[in-house]
């Protein structure tokens, strides 16, 4: 009588099993499996009876089966994993994202005779993420905030128009990747779309290479060159940092904006121009005119259309949006298998203030994946200002404002980089223009030595 | 002739899965018998570093267990022949992989029996969002 119950449950429990959504599966001691219900075989591909009796690594082949067996935790600690994120690969070679929990199997005396793990596949909620992320992104520009549906909302419009588009915002909030996805929906876009940085050259070299010169126009100039107006003909030119051109070279760019035409150097004739110009500033340009250190006419030229990207610190609410982005991005590149951050580290990196704004963030996941050899990034991944005890500042006190504490940040980034602007300024991801500016506005006074003259004392004489 | 395989090793048996695997056991051998053997740690979390080990060891075969399908063609690319989603205990694969047996289907991994596994051949895609 008491056999025919028991074999009445093992079918009730095993009907349970069957008509649940979750795989489960069970082992005894020696991990081999004991029973696979039909989600499990589902999700696996793997059917029942080729499972029963097999060891469950063989079986399930997840990434944690050899260094990290959940079950193995459980069975060791008693205490059960929940909802733990892994991935198995299954018979097409594809890795499948699952949801582990386990839990103990224990006898009528209570004499723990095997494991229990159940999982979830979570592929649909992964497809699931990744259209809610083609909803918040537009081309490679990923945000859901609402001042950047908003660009992206009249983005195709500006596209089409082939008027001359302004951008600004702050270093690292993707001014360049702006421009791209404007010229990729220009018409202009069959055209490669030419690139220079302003602030990256004298003012003679970036005339010679804006507009070109001709053999014999100076000493060096054996045969023609090409400027970039040249080589952006028919396409768009991306001109970064606009704010940093000389007032001579303002007036000749006005004139190729006002007349379409422009000389080379050493030339006698002028150059017909069909080139779309994308300007961008992390400068305010309007508050250049009012200093008298941008041209107004210059300024009017190319304020036509005008984009003002927010920095990452007024839309924190694209942080977990990014970071993600940012990690599969690298999981690519660098062939990697990390799924996300850990809670605290979301945490740490809504609290941050971004000084360098997206650049700031994807150099910190790049740091991470350095470090990291699990599936999750952890706090001690981070880069040291990240970390809880590097904010603990010697001398913040509880009630240091905003400003003081982004000043000792600064200072114990500068210390650490032995007071090289370039260096920190590069590990912020910020220009080192940037650096400058909030140094000299949050007062910081800085010792009379920088990084180059600790270089020059160490080499030797 | 002379000939060296490559096998991902833990606790004796095949690691179940290549791209996680610790361990490769690099074997020389003989046309019917082992010459020597060796261990290398492969515990790195990036594939290519492990792809790079087995380039390196000089293996012209390797014998693993479940792999995903992007690593398996750059093996394959690498110049390495894959015998994958294989199981059991190393001495015994090796035993019958000697006898000229084909381990494929005497220690396939439970559901790749009849060579089931990996029928979908095609390459890899990122997809950028």
């Amino acid at each position: 009588m008491a056999k025919d119950n028991t074999k009445i449950i093992d079918q009730f429990t095993s009907i349970i099993l069957d008509s649940i959504t979750d795989g489960v599966f069970t082992v005894d001691k020696q991990w081999r499996i004991t029973s696979f219900n039909k989600a499990a075989e589902d999700i696996t591909g793997i059917e029942r009876e080729e499972t029963i009796g097999q060891r469950c690594s063989d079986v399930f082949r997840a990434n944690i089966c050899e260094s990290g067996c959940v079950l193995r935790q459980t069975m060791d600690s008693g205490e059960p994993v929940i909802c733990q994120t892994i991935y198995i690969v299954n018979s097409e070679g594809e890795k499948v994202p699952v949801s582990i929990s386990t839990a103990l199997l224990r006898d009528e005396n209570g004499k723990i005779i095997g494991g229990v793990e159940s999982f979830r596949d979570l592929s649909t909620v992964e497809d699931l993420r990744k259209k809610l992320m083609e909803k918040y992104s537009f081309a490679d520009i990923i945000s859901k905030s609402s001042q950047m549906q908003k660009i992206f909302n009249i983005l195709p419009q500006i596209a089409e128009s082939d008027s001359t588009v302004l951008i600004e915002g702050e270093s690292g909030t993707g001014k360049e990747l702006f421009a791209r996805v404007i010229h990729q929906l220009s018409k202009r876009k069959n055209n490669k779309m030419i690139a220079l940085n302003c602030s990256a050259l004298p003012d003679t070299l970036l005339e010679s290479e804006l507009f070109g010169y001709k053999a014999g126009a100076f000493t060096d100039a054996k045969k023609d060159k090409k400027g970039r107006f040249a080589l952006a003909e028919g396409s768009s030119l991306f001109l970064d940092e606009i704010g940093d051109i000389s007032p001579a070279l303002q007036v000749k760019l006005l004139r190729v904006l006002q007349e379409k035409e422009y000389e080379p150097l050493g030339a006698t004739e002028s150059v017909k121009a069909n080139v779309r110009i994308i300007a961008a500033s992390n400068k305010n340009l309007a508050e250049l005119v009012r200093a008298g250190q941008f041209r107004r006419d210059l300024y009017y030229r190319i304020n036509v259309i005008k984009i003002l990207i927010p920095p990452l610190r007024e839309r924190k609410e694209d942080i977990p949006l990014l970071v993600k982005h940012f990690i599969s991005k690298y999981n690519h590149f660098q062939n990697k298998n990390i799924a996300d951050v850990s809670p605290h580290v979301l945490r740490l990196l809504m609290q941050h203030d971004f000084l360098g704004n997206i650049r700031e963030l994807e150099n910190i996941i790049e740091h991470a994946f350095v470090l990291c050899r699990g599936n999750i990034i952890q706090v001690d991944h981070l880069p040291a200002e990240l970390q809880p005890q590097g904010l603990s500042l010697p001398n913040a006190s509880p009630n240091s404002d905003l400003q003081t504490l982004e000043a000792q940040y600064l200072l114990n980034l500068l210390e650490k980089n032995n007071w090289s602007r370039t260096k920190t300024a590069k590990e912020l991801g910020i220009h080192k223009s940037t650096l400058f500016r909030k140094i000299k506005k949050l007062g910081i006074a800085l010792p009379k030595v920088d990084g180059r003259s600790v270089n020059n004392e160490m080499k030797p004489q | 002739m002379k000939r060296i395989i490559a096998i991902t090793s833990w606790q004796n048996r095949i690691s179940p899965v290549f791209d996680t695997a610790q361990k490769l056991l690099i074997f020389e051998l003989n046309e019917k018998s082992e010459i020597s053997r060796r261990e290398e740690m492969i515990d790195f979390n990036v594939p290519f570093q492990k792809i790079h080990a087995l380039v390196r060891s000089g293996a012209k075969t390797l014998i693993c267990g479940a792999i995903t399908e992007q690593i398996e063609s750059q093996i394959e690319e690498a110049g390495i022949k894959v015998l994958s989603f294989i199981c059991g205990d190393i001495s015994s694969v090796m035993q019958a992989y000697l006898a000229g047996k084909d381990i494929k289907t005497e220690f396939a991994m439970p559901g790749c029996k009849n060579q089931r596994c990996h029928r979908r051949r095609g390459r890899f895609m990122y997809l950028n969002y």
